[in-house]
C-alpha cells in the first residue's frame, strides 16, 4: 500500500462523488453522495437566513449492525 | 450510478496504471487496516480522505475538509443569505427581523441610537441639544442644592453645635470657624466643580441622586455634618478635624492663589488676616445689622472682591466639561456669600447689589475663558469615538460604493443577461474537476462545426427591454435587463465557458428564460453558473422552482442576479 495508492483513491472517491455516484469498497461500506438543498434557518438572534445548498457524503458501514 | 468493489478496483488500476491485481491487494490491505484500527478502539484517518473510526459495531466515517469543500466547489461563494423578505409563513413581525438593513436604514438607526444614549447624541447631536439635555439635568441638580443651602443656613444659624462641642474648642479654632461658613461655601463649589452633578457626562447620567447626597456626606462635607444636631460630640469633632484639614489646605491655596495675583508683595498672612477680619466683621453684622451699614460699603468690598477672585481662580484651573456648569458657578459663587449674611439681614444684599457691576465684568471674563477652555479642551473620549464613528462610516461608504471591496458591503454589479441564439447542445453536466480540466482541452482544441456557423448569426442578442406581452419577471421568455434586480434560478455551475454557454443557448432554447454569470472562486478559479428565469422575490423564484422540469428541479438553488 503506497502513498501514491491512497492519494489515487481519494482522488478517484471524489471524482465518483461529484458525479453523483456512490463507491462500494468491499469489507469496509458504501460512501453516497447526499444532496442537500437550500434551506431557511433561523438564527439565533432571530434572523431568517437562506444557507446554501451542499452535498455531503454519506457512509454506509457494511456490517452494519 | 453505483461504483461497485470492481469498477472501484478497475478505476484504481486504470488512473495508477497497475494492475488490478496489486491495486486489489492494496484495498484489502488497506480495508484490513481500518478494521483492525477500529477493533483496537482507534480511528484511522485515511489522507485526502477522511477519519474511519469505530461506533459500537459500526464505522463511522468522517470526511476531512478538503474532501467536503471540493464536493461543494459548485456552489464556492455562496453564503448564508439574509432574508429580505419573510416567506408567507412566517408572521410579519419575523419579516421586519429579517430585513436586511439598507444603509438609508443603517443611518437612521444610527441616528436612533445616538438619541437613545446621551453620549453619543453628545457626538451626533447640536452643541444647542447638547445644551438642552444640560439645562434638563441641571434642574435637579438645583433640586439637591436646595437642601444643601438649607443645611448651610441652618448652620449659620446655628453656632449651638459647635456651644454643644465646648467653647474651648470653639475658641481654638476660632478664626477658622469664622472663616469656615465662606470656606465652606467656596468648598462646596469646588465639589460643584470636580463632581461631574449637573452636568452628567457618560455613566454619571443615569447616577442616581441619592447616591450623591449619601456620597456627599462621606467625603466629610462639614455641612452635612452639622447639620446633625443629635450628633455627639465625638462626631462634630470629628467632623470638625476633617473641615480643619480641609480649611487648612483651602487656605494655603487661596494664600498661595492671592500672593500670584496680588503681585503686591503682601503676605499671605496678611491677606488671611484681612479675610479673618471682613468676615469677623460679616458676622458681626449679623449682631448688629445697623451699625455696619456705615462700615460694611469700606470693609466689605475688599473681602468679596478677593474672595469672588479666588473662587474664579479655582475656576480657571479645574477643567469644567460644560456651559451650564459654569455657569452654576457662577451663580454659586455669588450665592454662598449672600447666604452667610442674609440669614439675618438684607442689609448685605444692597451692598452687593452695588457689588454686582463689578462682579458682572469679571463673571463676564471668567464666562468666556470657562467658554474658551471649554471649547479648546473637549472630553478627548468623546471625540475619539466621533473619529471612530465617523471613520467606519467612510468606511462603510466607500465599500457600498465599491471603491474598496469589502464581502457583505460592496454590492456585486450586476451582470448583464445574455442571450444567445439556438445553438448545437453540448452536454457538459458537473464534471469532477479531474475529467473536467481534462475534457475542456478537448472542446477548445477540436474544432467544432458550430462555431463556424455561428458568425453568420447574431452571437449574442441582448435583449435589455421586455418584448411585446412579456413580464418584466418571469422563468421563460427572454431575459430582460430591468429584471436584474432580482432573483434566479441556478441550475448549472460550470467551469468551462463554451459549455455554460452551449447550456444557455439549449435551456433558451426550450423557452427559459436561462442567464450566464461568471463567479470568480479563489479554488477552482471562475465558474460559470446558468440560471433560469427572473423573479421579484426569492418566494417567487422557489415556487417556480418547483415547477420545473425533472432534470432541474433535482438540484437547484435560488440566489440574487448578478
Amino acid at each position: 500500500m503506497t502513498d501514491e495508492f491512497i492519494e489515487t483513491l481519494g482522488i478517484v472517491l471524489r471524482d465518483q462523488i461529484i458525479m453523483k455516484n456512490s463507491v462500494e469498497i468491499k469489507g469496509l461500506g458504501t460512501f453516497k453522495p447526499v444532496h442537500q438543498n437550500q434551506k431557511q434557518e433561523k438564527r439565533a438572534d432571530g434572523t431568517n437566513v437562506m444557507m446554501p445548498p451542499k452535498d455531503t457524503i454519506e457512509f454506509t458501514p457494511e456490517n452494519k449492525g | 450510478m453505483h461504483i461497485d468493489h470492481s469498477k472501484l478496483v478497475e478505476l484504481l488500476a486504470d488512473t495508477l496504471g497497475q494492475d488490478a491485481e496489486k491495486v486489489e491487494e492494496q484495498l484489502a490491505e488497506l480495508v484490513a487496516e481500518i478494521q483492525e484500527a477500529i477493533a483496537e478502539g482507534d480511528a484511522y484517518e485515511v489522507d485526502g480522505l477522511g477519519v474511519f473510526s469505530g461506533f459500537g459495531s459500526n464505522i463511522i466515517f468522517m470526511p476531512n475538509d478538503d474532501l467536503s469543500t471540493e464536493i461543494n466547489y459548485k456552489y464556492a461563494g455562496m453564503e448564508a443569505l439574509e432574508l429580505d423578505e419573510g416567506p408567507s409563513e412566517e408572521p410579519e413581525e419575523q419579516e421586519d427581523q429579517t430585513t436586511a438593513p439598507a444603509p438609508d436604514e443603517i443611518a437612521e438607526e444610527e441616528e436612533e441610537i445616538a438619541s437613545e444614549e446621551d453620549p453619543f447624541s453628545g457626538l451626533l447631536g447640536d452643541i444647542e441639544d447638547e445644551d438642552k439635555e444640560e439645562e434638563e439635568d441641571i434642574s435637579p441638580a438645583f433640586e439637591l442644592d436646595k437642601p444643601e443651602e438649607q443645611s448651610e443656613d441652618e448652620d449659620d444659624d446655628l453656632e449651638d453645635p459647635f456651644d454643644i462641642a465646648g467653647k474651648d474648642f470653639k475658641d481654638e479654632n476660632k478664626e477658622e470657624d469664622k472663616t469656615e461658613p465662606v470656606d465652606d461655601s467656596s468648598e462646596e463649589d469646588a465639589e460643584e466643580e470636580y463632581k461631574p452633578g449637573p452636568d452628567k457626562w457618560g455613566i454619571d447620567t443615569y447616577k442616581d441622586d441619592t447616591a450623591e447626597k449619601t456620597f456627599s456626606g462621606l467625603l466629610g462635607d462639614s455641612d452635612s455634618g452639622t447639620e446633625e444636631p443629635a450628633g455627639t460630640d465625638d462626631d462634630f469633632s470629628s467632623i470638625f478635624e476633617e473641615s480643619e484639614s480641609e480649611s487648612d489646605d483651602e487656605d494655603d491655596l487661596i494664600s498661595a492663589l492671592n500672593q500670584q495675583l496680588s503681585g503686591e508683595g503682601e503676605s499671605a498672612e496678611e491677606e488671611e488676616e484681612e479675610e479673618s477680619e471682613s468676615l469677623d466683621e460679616s458676622f458681626e453684622l449679623d449682631a448688629d445689622a445697623t451699625e455696619k451699614v456705615e462700615n460694611e460699603e469700606d470693609d466689605e468690598v475688599d473681602p468679596f472682591e478677593a474672595l469672588a477672585g479666588d473662587e474664579e481662580e479655582d475656576e480657571e484651573e479645574i477643567p469644567e466639561p460644560s456651559d451650564s456648569e459654569t455657569e452654576d458657578k457662577e451663580d454659586d459663587e455669588v450665592v454662598p456669600v449672600i447666604k452667610n449674611i442674609s440669614t439675618e439681614g438684607s442689609i448685605v444684599d444692597e451692598v452687593e447689589k452695588e457689588e454686582e457691576p463689578e462682579d458682572k465684568e469679571t463673571k463676564k471674563e471668567s464666562k468666556s475663558k470657562t467658554q474658551d477652555s471649554r471649547e479648546t479642551a473637549p472630553p478627548v473620549m468623546l471625540w475619539v469615538l466621533l473619529i471612530i464613528i465617523v471613520m467606519a462610516g467612510g468606511v462603510y461608504g466607500l465599500g457600498y460604493f465599491g471603491v474598496m471591496n469589502i464581502p457583505g458591503v460592496t454590492p456585486i454589479t450586476p451582470e448583464v443577461a445574455a442571450t444567445q441564439p439556438p445553438a448545437q447542445p453540448q452536454q457538459e453536466q458537473t464534471t469532477p474537476p479531474q475529467q473536467q480540466e481534462a475534457e475542456e482541452e478537448p472542446q477548445e482544441v477540436t474544432p467544432d462545426p458550430q462555431p463556424e456557423e455561428q458568425p453568420a448569426e447574431p452571437e449574442v442578442s441582448q435583449t435589455e427591454s421586455a418584448p411585446a406581452g412579456q413580464n418584466t419577471y418571469g422563468l421563460t421568455g427572454v431575459p430582460v435587463e430591468a429584471a436584474n434586480n432580482g432573483y434566479t434560478i441556478v441550475v448549472f455551475s460550470l467551469r468551462s465557458e463554451s459549455g455554460a454557454k452551449a447550456k444557455q443557448r439549449e435551456l433558451s432554447q426550450e423557452g427559459y428564460r436561462a442567464l450566464l454569470a461568471t463567479i470568480p472562486s479563489q479554488q477552482y478559479g471562475q465558474l460559470w453558473r446558468v440560471s433560469l428565469g427572473q423573479f421579484e422575490t426569492q418566494r417567487s423564484a422557489a415556487i417556480a422552482a418547483e415547477d420545473l422540469e425533472a432534470p432541474y428541479s433535482e438540484n437547484y438553488f435560488i440566489t440574487e442576479i448578478q
